[in-house]
């Protein structure tokens, strides 16, 4: 299979109108990398299980394990803010149209925006901290975990300028009503709460 | 006044708390009710490692870090954990308490990481190993699967004495007893008995194969707002409390191993050390070179330590 | 107020304001956290950053991907429709058939699957068209599937109980064993609710034994994965996260090469879909532990005792409805996740007072939390049910007042009734909840 029909069954089709079509790309090799991620720590836990089995236990593996899982999640957190799936307590900017809808959703994102601006600076302090820490008992530093946080920082700050950037170009209201029922299946909007 | 956050991952109702109420204390009295310090027990601010990066940024004054997990910043910490370079509890005690021992150990971590230093050392009590049966010599490890901390030097030592080390968080330890994933684990006593260990490994052997020991951070921030006679103060209560602390958490550990026996555990005292020092000694010389120069000069000092 | 006190007011009044302006609540919790450290005290900004890492450094949530993929692989493969097979088979002949259905399939399927989220979009795509078919009212449809779907967050494996248990220093193992029994009474309570106010339905003629047996055998290997789960973690060698890659791995090694042979092809994007929804409540349990460390910092477990003191009681029945009805209300403003680990201190401090039982205490606040998935405003589980099924949140809302009925009696009769919490994990994981072995002799001793 292509790289096109690949794109066309896992890139998220909501909100179409604030993303420019050159960043898909980027979401295509994040969703992959997320799923390498994933299929890296399923591989890591069962080596872990398998070698403690054999009565050869594989020391570090548990540092792999954890390596895998925290990078899934702040890359899967950064992928999540281009995709829309992060979890909101309200829906408030749906509630207005014209002006007041644009001040809301150019607030969000200028917010994000700085959070995204304090993942990357600070993370990136806290990164040069990590190396002065050591995982056990390898001694890595644990900086190579903590690089995970201004990269997301990174993409969530691209995203969100994103956002803004195409809301003001094209407004930020959806186009179209939502997609039917089901076309997303296999990725439902997701929650933070189970 | 000001008031220093002071944080550690152990109960208040433990030698950390009976450390951190008798600081205060002093603290207060030598500076005349300007200075004291809110505990935060039990973890409230996070584990020992997390505890430890944040006293080197500042953001809480001081830290009860154990050696063993001090090694995550600093590695040569785990100087402390080398097997068997205690001779007894006297020499425990007094190597803690050794000035030289304390000032070499201050150098090693004022050299060797930024952002906090240490105020000195303090102990425990050594940790023993325990199962379903006795350990009585090194030959009773001999193709045992053994639940050790997660660093190099245990995994040295207990591969030496013909052990399988696992590693597994503490929490998992239990039921891993149980159904034998494995058969031996090592703690100091309080632990033993504070997770239920003895319920599916009744046998608690006394190898005192190594020591807890500990010490106490404090971040650079908070000491360099102080004026000399105010860090005076501060190593003035830290020398008190410490004195006052180590005999108490040493009868806290022989409590311990009491109210245990009382339970109906088997605690067995005819452990032959020497068939795993005989193994361990030259493991020490080689553990403590793998670390680097300041393990190898701690170990020196606290062998000449005479109790 | 004290300086500290301020500080904390300020943080969560913060955070409520952005999340309520629309922004996800993990980037709220974040800049919430990062503006009052800067504006209120002198903490480094970069360590509040670690401690995004520092909260999901936790063991228990290393399990939530496992199970989160396996109901991943469940959907994507085509199995759940077997599962719904055997469930028509049970009870689809009965009054309002496909209603009950609808209950038992998100029973069986919150057994496979720690998320109610999951659940709904796996029963409700698949049964959601047939009910319409029937004549069942969408908006009742929608509540009733988002009732079941709650179900996935009690029974085992349930993320909620994952994070409860990695914060709470509770065992999951217990926690899942716990939220079995609470579970099955919501499922049951949603059918006799369906009998009496369903759509009559068509009625079918109940399956034959035959017709049963050709169903049953179509799903008894998806129905391992629940017995592998359970299984592995009464055992007790296996942690959560070894259960959860127990399940995968029986799912890629079983399930699919017998059931769907044809659908290994697909496993990259069930890979990957899998991660970007796992990262999604993990993200907010980050946010939300760098929350949680601001208002320890700030002597928030000191105020938090100064209150619990003022409640004046430490009747454990009166404590648990106290935190039944604050986990009412904070799960109406705040997420399920997010409100675990912000509250921990006050729940273990009021489990403390009143010796309520770790589990018993965990449960009730986790059952609680299911419920406010479907109660507004943020009943998120609701919400995605009615954009299912093409409904006004608020008409699926009323529909689902009448089934608020349920979750109230049963919230109440756990309260009441321990045992029906801590009888499963007393048989089975007597440690989890605090019994420990008779000194001489077999069996356990429980408080
Ligand atoms: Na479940
Ligand atoms: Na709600």
């Amino acid at each position: 299979m292509t790289y096109a029909t690949w794109s066309a069954a896992v890139l998220s089709r909501k909100r179409p109108q604030l993303k420019w079509r050159g960043l898909d790309p980027l979401e295509f090799a994040l969703i992959v990398l997320c799923g390498l991620l994933l299929a890296g720590f399923l591989l890591s836990e069962l080596a872990d299980v398998a070698f403690r089995i054999l009565r050869r236990p594989w020391l570090e593996a548990q540092e792999f394990s954890l390596g895998f899982f925290v990078w899934g999640v702040f890359m899967g957190g950064a992928l999540g803010v281009r995709r829309n799936d992060h979890f909101r307590l309200a829906a408030s900017a749906e509630l207005f149209g014209g002006g007041a809808r644009t001040a809301i959703e150019t607030f969000q994102q200028l917010v994000m925006i700085g959070v995204a601006g304090a993942m990357v600076w600070f993370g990136y302090l806290n990164f040069l901290t990590g190396f002065g820490s050591y995982l056990m008992p390898s001694l890595t530093p644990i900086a190579v975990l903590y690089a995970a946080i201004p990269v997301a920082g990174a993409l969530i700050g691209l995203f969100s300028i994103e956002k803004l950037v195409n809301g003001w170009r094209r407004g930020f209201p959806d186009p179209e009503p939502e997609p039917p029922p089901g076309a997303e299946l296999a990725a439902p909007p997701a929650q933070s709460g189970p | 006044n000001r008031v220093f956050a002071f944080a550690h991952d152990e109960p208040h109702d433990t030698g950390y708390g009976f450390f951190a109420d008798t600081f205060n204390a002093k603290l207060k009295q030598l500076s005349g009710g300007r200075f004291s310090i809110h505990e935060f027990p039990g973890a409230q601010l996070g584990q020992e490692p997390e505890l430890a990066q944040k006293v080197r940024s500042g953001d809480i004054d001081f830290v009860i870090n154990s050696t063993a997990n001090t090694s995550t910043v600093v590695p040569q910490a785990g100087v402390f954990s080398l097997h068997f370079i205690f001779r007894d509890e006297a020499h425990l005690a007094k190597a803690v308490l050794d000035p030289s021992v304390n000032d070499l150990f201050r150098e090693m971590i004022a050299a060797n990481t930024t952002g906090a230093r240490s105020l000195g050392l303090g102990t425990l009590g050594f940790r023993k190993c325990y199962a379903k049966f006795e350990v009585r010599n090194v030959g009773d490890l001999k193709g045992r699967k053994i639940r050790v901390q997660a660093t190099k030097t245990e995994d040295r030592f207990f591969s030496a004495y013909g052990a399988v080390p696992i590693h597994m968080p503490i929490g998992q330890v239990y039921t891993s007893l149980e159904t034998g994933l494995v058969d031996v684990a090592e703690n100091g006593a309080d632990i033993y008995r504070a997770q239920k260990h003895y319920e599916v490994a009744p046998v608690l052997s006394a190898t005192d194969h190594e020591a807890n020991n500990n010490h106490l951070w404090i971040s650079d921030k908070a000491w360099k707002s102080l004026s000399p006679e105010e860090q005076g103060w501060i190593t003035a209560t830290f020398e008190y409390a410490r004195g006052l602390t180590v005999p108490r958490s040493l009868a806290y550990d022989h409590a311990a191993v009491e109210s245990l026996k009382q339970m109906g555990v088997e605690f067995f005292t005819g452990v032959d050390r020497q068939s795993f020092i005989d193994i361990a000694t030259p493991i020490q010389e080689e553990q403590a070179q793998a670390l680097g120069p300041y393990a190898v000069r701690l170990l020196g000092l606290v062998r000449k330590v005479t109790a | 107020m004290s300086g500290n006190e301020t500080a904390i007011v300020v943080m969560c009044g913060l955070f409520l304001a952005l999340g309520y302006a629309g922004l996800p609540v993990a980037f709220a919790l974040i800049a919430a956290v990062v503006v009052v450290a800067a504006t209120f005290t002198d903490l480094t900004i970069g360590s509040l950053m670690g401690q995004l890492f520092n909260g999901i450094n936790e063991l228990a949530l290393l399990a939530i991907p496992f199970f989160l993929l396996v109901g991943e692989l469940m959907t994507s493969a085509r199995i759940t429709p077997r599962l719904i097979a055997l469930t028509q088979a049970m009870v689809g002949h009965l009054r309002s058939g496909l209603a009950h259905v609808v209950a038992v399939s998100c029973m069986i399927f919150g057994g496979i699957s720690g998320s109610s989220t999951a659940d709904t979009v796996a029963i409700g795509t698949v049964l959601m068209p047939a009910m319409r078919e029937e004549g069942y009212a969408p908006a009742f449809s929608a509540a009733l599937i988002a009732a079941g779907a709650s179900i996935a967050s009690m029974v085992p494996p349930s993320i909620m109980a994952i994070v409860y248990g990695a914060v709470g220093d509770a065992s999951v193992g217990g926690l899942f064993l716990g939220g079995a029994i609470p579970g099955l009474m919501v499922c049951v309570g949603l059918m006799i609710y369906s009998y009496f106010f369903g759509a009559p339905g068509l009625r079918k003629r109940r399956a034959s034994l035959f017709e049963f047996g050709t169903a049953l055998r179509g799903a008894v290997l998806p129905l391992m994965i629940p017995v592998i789960i359970i299984g592995s973690i009464l055992g007790g060698v296996i942690t959560p996260a070894e259960a959860g890659m127990a399940a995968v791995v029986y799912a890629l090694a079983v399930l699919l090469p017998i059931m769907n042979r044809g659908h290994f092809r697909h496993l990259p994007k069930d890979f990957a879909m899998a991660a970007v929804l796992y990262a999604i409540p993990l993200t907010a349990v980050a946010g939300a532990s760098a929350f949680g460390w601001m208002l320890a910092y700030l002597g928030g477990a000191d105020i938090i005792m100064g209150w619990v003191q003022g409640l004046g009681t430490t009747d454990a029945r009166a404590i648990l409805f106290f935190v039944a009805i604050l986990f009412l209300i904070v799960g109406d403003f705040l997420d399920g996740l997010p409100a675990i680990i912000i509250l921990m201190p006050v729940i273990l401090s009021l489990e403390k007072l009143g010796h309520v039982n770790a589990v018993h205490m965990g449960v009730v606040v986790i059952v609680t939390l299911a419920f406010g998935l479907i109660t507004p405003p943020c009943g998120i589980i609701l919400l995605l049910s009615s954009s299912l099924a093409g409904v006004p949140f608020s008409r699926a809302l009323r529909q689902s007042l009448p089934i608020y009925v349920v979750f109230v009696v049963v919230i109440s009769v756990i309260i009441l009734l321990p045992d029906t919490v801590l009888f499963l994990p007393r048989h089975f994981l007597p440690r989890a909840v605090g019994c420990f072995p008779r000194p001489h002799g077999g069996g356990y001793i429980c408080p």
